[in-house]
């Protein structure tokens, strides 16, 4: 448990300062694509910490995948409710999305689809790339 | 260049190699019959002994609290080299899986997938590990993919 945490600060701090990048891009194509597009200070400040933890807590959070002693059910959930949480809360926090209940519902069930989505890809991709490693160590 | 091959159960076995000048397809021949014939061993320690252990007896080598080990069957031995040495020191038969791990291609059980989007290594001896995103496409690279 102890490398595991020790990996999640390790992983987030690696991969966190890709966060603000990102925004960065976000706001330099939102600046052409709307008209009186402004940010205040505060803004801008709250969207590089919120997107710093957003893939610190994302980079940090595949630890969890690789917790072998862990039922699959838990290290999905667990996996899961720490980025929708992280995501919900820094959304809320930029008014990204408005802090309405019907709202973090619609949120939530998309959130829910695109990450399943994501995970089936990927582990249907690693499990054909496997298969096809254990053919070559015939 | 031609290639020929003489079966002679009388004669002493070797490769001989006439070239005009020596080229990297003479260095593969050479490494290539040289870890094939040769026996390597590195030096391990476990406690105050001092043990040989044959490069294909070992499962692999990590790193752990900076320290590096190798896993021999079901001992773990402590090694003195950092992981880059070892990296340049092994032959062909070792991979690199990730920035903490080398393992003995021969020593693999299987390939699986992990729940996080990476490949796990299953060791014969039932240890394991992950391969990481940037040793990938080496490691596929290196079991011919």
């Amino acid at each position: 448990m102890k490398t595991s945490v020790k990996q999640f600060f390790l992983r987030g701090m690696l991969f966190g300062g890709f966060g603000p990048i990102i925004a960065g891009i976000v706001y330099y194509v939102l600046s052409f694509s709307l008209s009186n597009f402004s940010l205040s200070g505060l803004e801008v400040l709250l969207a590089i910490i919120s997107t710093y933890v957003l893939a610190f807590v994302q980079a940090g959070a595949s630890v969890f995948n690789q917790m072998e002693s862990w039922p699959l059910a838990k290290s999905i959930a667990i996996h899961f409710l720490t980025i929708y949480l992280a995501y919900v809360v820094c959304y809320v926090i930029n008014s990204w999305i408005p802090f309405r209940w019907e709202v973090i519902l619609i949120f939530t069930a998309i959130f829910a689809i695109a990450y399943f989505v994501i995970w089936l890809t990927v582990y249907l991709l690693h499990k054909r790339l496997s298969n096809n490693l254990n053919k070559k160590l015939k | 260049m031609e290639f020929k091959v003489i079966v002679d159960k009388e004669c002493k076995e070797s490769v001989v190699v006439t070239v005009h000048k020596k080229t990297s397809i003479v260095d593969q021949i050479q490494k290539l019959v040289e870890n094939a014939t040769s026996e390597a061993f590195i030096t391990c320690y476990a406690n105050e002994e001092v043990i040989n252990v044959n490069n294909k007896d070992i499962t692999c080598f990590f790193t752990k609290d900076a320290k590096v080990y190798a896993y021999v069957n079901d001992q773990i031995l402590y090694v003195r080299q950092r992981l880059y040495q070892l990296e340049q020191m092994l032959d062909d038969s070792f991979i690199k899986l990730n920035q903490g791990c080398i393992a003995n291609i021969s020593q693999i059980k299987s390939f699986s997938t992990s729940l996080g989007a990476s490949i796990k290594v299953n060791f014969k001896n039932g240890y394991f590990d992950y391969v990481s995103r940037r040793e990938l496409k080496n490691v596929k690279r290196r079991l011919g993919l």
